[in-house]
């Protein structure tokens, strides 16, 4: 599904992330780390959100630094703290990333109603708690047709209800092809998804376990 | 209630420093100290014995009763102000007001004040039905200021903190991803927007005045235009943090480079359409059209050769400034060297290439740095 290939990252001068070889099957795997260890720096180079040294190849054959718009359209991904221009409502929001990866096998008000979304999107995202921002960044993540989905610290203000929903979705998605590269810091096994790897991030790298 | 105070009366003032400054100004800096006291006592005398001059009087301090009551109503409504109702709104009714009343006349005070000297001198010469006047108008103006703050607690309305018109627009219209920064100058930076227009259209305006005296010559109108770009220099640097705090999620996005340069390109075009529709009323009247159009295109590669150089890592204000005035002063070299057309070819291709091959490479900035 996902390969690196002496991938590094540098802030500065300063060594951040270093996965000399490293290919993982379609699943869904578990990031691990602790804090500052490098797990959202990681998932932000695989989403395309800053540059890095080496290669990432998508299913085999697509390349984020020589094909970044084929890469981008099959890689989604929701960031812990989401942040949105304050004026645009959360429709403004789906249009756009609907008009750009394209519409996926979910309609919109399906993926809106199981999140616990679909009441508030037509009112700008300033009046948003964090709690329904965090499931309009979740909805945008599932939207189109990604093979991956980086969730970063999904489980962070959401409502048990909404938790469960999201669980039941990244089954049905992965069912249908689609792998998830989760960072969380609650047991993910626990909470009834069947993990198909956990990696760990430390010491400037990460592995699977 | 510290935090309340905090929250009203010190924002209030620190948010309208620099109106009080302008005010201050006015009202006590153009007059020379010993004529001090006799301006206002001609101005409150003037008020006092003149109609006219009273209801000019009552309609400058309801358009500052006005601001008071937007300031609180907007902060009211603002999402991390929200714990507001969860305090001031739990208290009993007559406490809350007393609150309320307490905010409006902290920041209504200057007119009080004033209302006050000017009831001391009406009182001692026999003014007493103008004084009437104004203390019931200022009274009517708190107890309304009072009740509005106390429904709102009652009713609160976080929705309302987006304006009635961009409420309407959201209902009717989706916003393209090239306005959405001309959207958050206008919404949340008006003052640093407003304040830039104001000083773009004065240097228009003395361009055109200067160029009524001789003949037309393009050279003198692209002087006036390049520094209007350098006045919106510092809207180009803040779209950077625009960006990286907002639109990290674009990147994300499968958008051909191509098309993001376009998208770039309108966003310059309607920042600077004001100026435009100005410079093409004063180019048509003497008939330059093609100098419009190269002054539109001029400005448009320059906005966009700024934004571009900041996609380099780490580009702070002080390099940024370096960078603004030297490609100022190569252009305007070539633009007197009569070298305009091959200026603009080398700004176009200069963008193109920096844009080209920073965006990939750009590295947005961090929150906890955009904060700082």
């Amino acid at each position: 599904m996902i390969s690196f290939n002496q991938v590094e990252k540098y802030y500065g001068d300063t060594l951040a992330l270093s996965i000399p070889q490293l290919t993982l099957e379609a699943g869904i795997y578990w990031i691990q780390g602790e804090n500052g260890a490098g797990k959202t720096t990681c998932l932000k180079m695989l989403a395309g959100l800053l540059p890095f040294k080496g290669q990432v190849l998508l299913d085999d054959h697509i390349d984020s630094r020589k094909a970044p718009i084929a890469y981008r359209k099959k890689v989604n991904y929701a960031v812990a703290e989401p942040l949105y221009p304050e004026f645009l409502t959360g429709h403004e929001l789906i249009q756009l990333y609907l008009d750009t990866k394209g519409p996926g096998p979910y309609a919109v008000e399906e993926l809106a109603r199981t999140l616990g979304a679909g009441s508030y999107l037509q009112t700008p995202v300033g009046t948003y708690s964090s709690g329904m921002l965090k499931k309009l960044s979740l909805l945008l993540a599932f939207l189109g047709n990604p093979s991956l989905i980086l969730l970063d610290e999904p489980l962070i203000t959401l409502d048990v209800a909404t938790v469960a929903a999201m669980y039941g979705l990244i089954s049905r998605m992965h069912a249908t092809g689609v792998s998830f590269m989760i960072t969380t810091h609650q047991a993910l096994s626990e909470e009834g998804l069947l993990l198909t790897g956990t990696l760990q991030v430390a010491h400037k790298t990460m592995v699977r376990l | 209630m510290k935090a309340l105070h905090s929250m009203f009366i010190h924002r209030y003032y620190v948010r309208n420093t620099a109106f009080f400054l302008v005010v201050f100004y006015l009202l006590f800096g153009t007059v020379q100290g010993g004529g001090l006291p006799r301006f206002h006592y001609g101005i409150i005398k003037g008020f006092l014995t003149s109609y006219d001059f009273l209801l000019m009087m009552l309609a400058i301090w309801g358009a500052y009763a006005l601001k008071c009551v937007s300031f609180v109503l907007k902060t009211m409504a603002l999402p991390h102000y929200a714990l507001v109702y969860e305090t001031w709104g739990v208290l009993p009714l007559a406490r809350q007001r007393r609150i309320a009343a307490w905010i409006q006349v902290s920041i209504y005070a200057p007119v009080l004040v004033y209302n006050g000297v000017a009831a001391v001198i009406a009182l001692r010469e026999g003014y007493i039905l103008p004084v009437i006047i104004t203390g019931v108008f200022n009274m009517v103006v708190c107890l309304v200021a009072v009740l509005l703050y106390s429904r709102r607690l009652l009713h609160a309305d976080l929705e309302a903190a987006t304006p009635r018109w961009l409420r309407w627009l959201n209902g009717h219209w989706r916003k393209p991803s090239w306005l959405y920064y001309p959207f958050e100058l206008v919404i949340r930076q008006p003052r640093m927007v407003w304040t830039t227009k104001a000083a773009s259209f004065a240097i228009l305006m003395l361009t055109f005045h200067f160029m009524e005296d001789a003949r037309f010559d393009p050279r003198a109108l692209m002087l006036g235009v390049l520094v209007m770009v350098l006045l919106h220099s510092i809207i180009i640097f803040r779209y950077r943090y625009f960006e990286d705090l907002y639109l990290t999620f674009m990147r994300n996005l499968p958008i051909p480079i191509a098309r993001r340069y376009g998208q770039l390109w309108l966003t310059y075009a309607v920042l600077l359409l004001p100026e435009f529709i100005l410079l093409g009323v004063h180019t048509a009247r003497v008939g330059a059209f093609l100098d419009m159009w190269m002054v539109v295109s001029y400005s448009i590669a320059l906005c966009m050769l700024l934004h571009s150089l900041l996609l380099y890592p780490r580009l702070g204000e002080e390099g940024y400034t370096r960078w603004v005035f030297g490609i100022f002063f190569i252009v305007l070299f070539m633009v007197l060297g009569h070298q305009t057309l091959c200026c603009l070819v080398l700004l176009l291709v200069a963008t193109i290439l920096v844009f080209v091959r920073q965006f990939p490479r750009y590295e947005p900035l961090m929150e906890e740095e955009i904060k700082e």
